[in-house]
């Protein structure tokens, strides 16, 4: 029989429904032995899910710190080329660490004082341009005009008509052209720097560009807004420049 | 325990306002968390420290603020001398009372800034300084007096609490 094969067909016939007995008892075995068991494992894969999560945390705080260090670092670089690109001038860096508890103010606070050689009056810039001036000052922080506050004005020169004039700021922000001869032909996008005059700023700083320049008529002066080259809501770091003395011109009294 | 405890509120105060509550502004307005603070103070206070508070805030704002301190030392005082004429008359009413003297508060304090940065030579036009920065600021005031109020009312419970204890 077993060399006809006759005896692996019967062997077979008889094995079949145990295998299949087999495997349907494995699977509940499997079933129970799970139920039992798996409240174990399941605590340890909270564990394991708690650690995982405690340290993506973690991670994610890490890697915000390390973007707001990338942000700083790329900041404090762009000022870097800007003091490498003008050498004339010796700055001090410094971090805004605050803004006037006013609204109608528009002043900066920096983390840098007396003790590193900054006084009233030095201008503040950054690698974008023009920021303000320093009107106050302690041991350790200094308060900053900015150009865009109302009480500042600054003396300007335009880049292409090469006529002078004054940049003021206002109690919403916002830059505007004045004191521009009406004769003058003041472009759209035209660029504005500061012209020296007055001693408060060195000359060549960028303010900003001329918008939407207005001649009326009958009028001496032409108006026009200035977009300040400076982006003041997102401004982090400044530069003060420390070997420019301004000039505080007093009216002459008799 | 309210004159000490006074200091690291203030010195707070100042922290937050030059960073985190001058970045949260309507049009140009901003909320002046020292006003807030102080009419809530005055209002909850059952000593007399309110009146060393309002110099407090004042002096540290003169300090570190351009506008002039006078400004501070008189819109300050004002609204404890406000808060105290207040609190006997409408003791059932708090909102009313600190939603009252802030308004006013505010407006003495803006109209002040206004005539004091004047006298300096700031010259502001008057309707777009209005529109855009003393209502606009009236407003975040008073969206902020409901949350100063309650933090300071935890505050004089926990102090005036603890002195009766003692």
């Amino acid at each position: 029989m077993s060399i006809s094969g006759l005896l692996d067909k019967i062997i077979g016939k008889a094995v079949d429904p145990m295998v299949g007995i087999q495997g349907w008892v494995s699977t509940r075995v499997q079933a129970i032995v799970d139920f039992f068991t798996l409240p174990r494992d399941v605590t340890t894969l909270m564990q394991q899910n708690a650690a995982l999560e405690a340290k993506i945390s973690q991670l994610q705080t890490e890697n915000l710190q390390l973007k707001q260090q990338l942000v700083e670092t790329e900041i404090l670089y762009a000022l870097l080329d800007f003091a490498r690109d003008n050498p004339e001038n010796q700055y001090v860096a410094a971090s805004v660490i605050g803004k006037d508890p006013s609204p109608f103010l528009n002043y900066l606070i920096i983390d840098h004082g007396s003790d590193n050689g900054i006084f009233k009056g030095m201008p503040v810039v950054t690698e974008q341009g023009l920021v303000g001036r320093i009107d106050a000052v302690t041991a350790s922080a200094a308060r900053v005009q900015l150009i865009t506050d109302a009480g500042s004005t600054v003396n300007i020169r335009l880049q292409d008509s090469q006529s002078e004039g004054q940049v003021s700021g206002s109690v919403t922000g916002d830059l505007s052209l004045e004191r521009v001869s009406a004769s003058v032909t003041v472009k759209d996008g035209e660029l504005v720097f500061t012209s020296g005059l007055g001693g408060s700023f060195p000359a060549e700083i960028l303010v900003g560009q001329v918008v939407s320049p207005e001649v009326k008529e009958n009028e001496l002066f032409q108006t026009a807004s200035v977009q300040p080259s400076v982006d003041f809501s997102t401004l982090r770091a400044v530069l003060i420049i420390t070997n420019f003395q301004a000039v505080e011109i007093e009216p002459l009294v008799p | 325990m309210s004159i000490l405890i006074s200091f690291p509120v203030v010195i707070l105060l100042m922290i937050l306002q030059t960073t985190f509550f001058r970045e949260i502004t309507l049009l140009n307005g901003s909320a002046d968390l020292f006003l807030v603070t102080i009419a809530s103070w005055a209002l909850l206070s059952k000593d007399n420290s309110s009146w060393f508070w309002a110099i407090l805030a004042a002096a540290l704002c003169g300090f570190v603020s351009a506008i002039p301190w006078y400004v501070f030392v008189f819109t300050f005082l004002s609204i404890v001398i406000m808060a105290r004429f207040v609190r006997g008359k409408l003791w059932q009413s708090p909102l009313m009372s600190i939603f009252g003297i802030t308004m006013i508060g505010s407006i003495i304090l803006y109209v002040l800034t206004f005539i004091g940065l004047r006298f300096q030579g700031v010259i502001y036009p008057l309707r777009s300084t209005m529109v855009r920065v003393i209502i606009p600021s009236i407003f975040l005031n008073l969206v902020f007096a409901i949350p100063s109020y309650a933090i300071m009312k935890d505050l004089s419970v926990w102090i005036f609490k603890g002195e009766v204890e003692q």
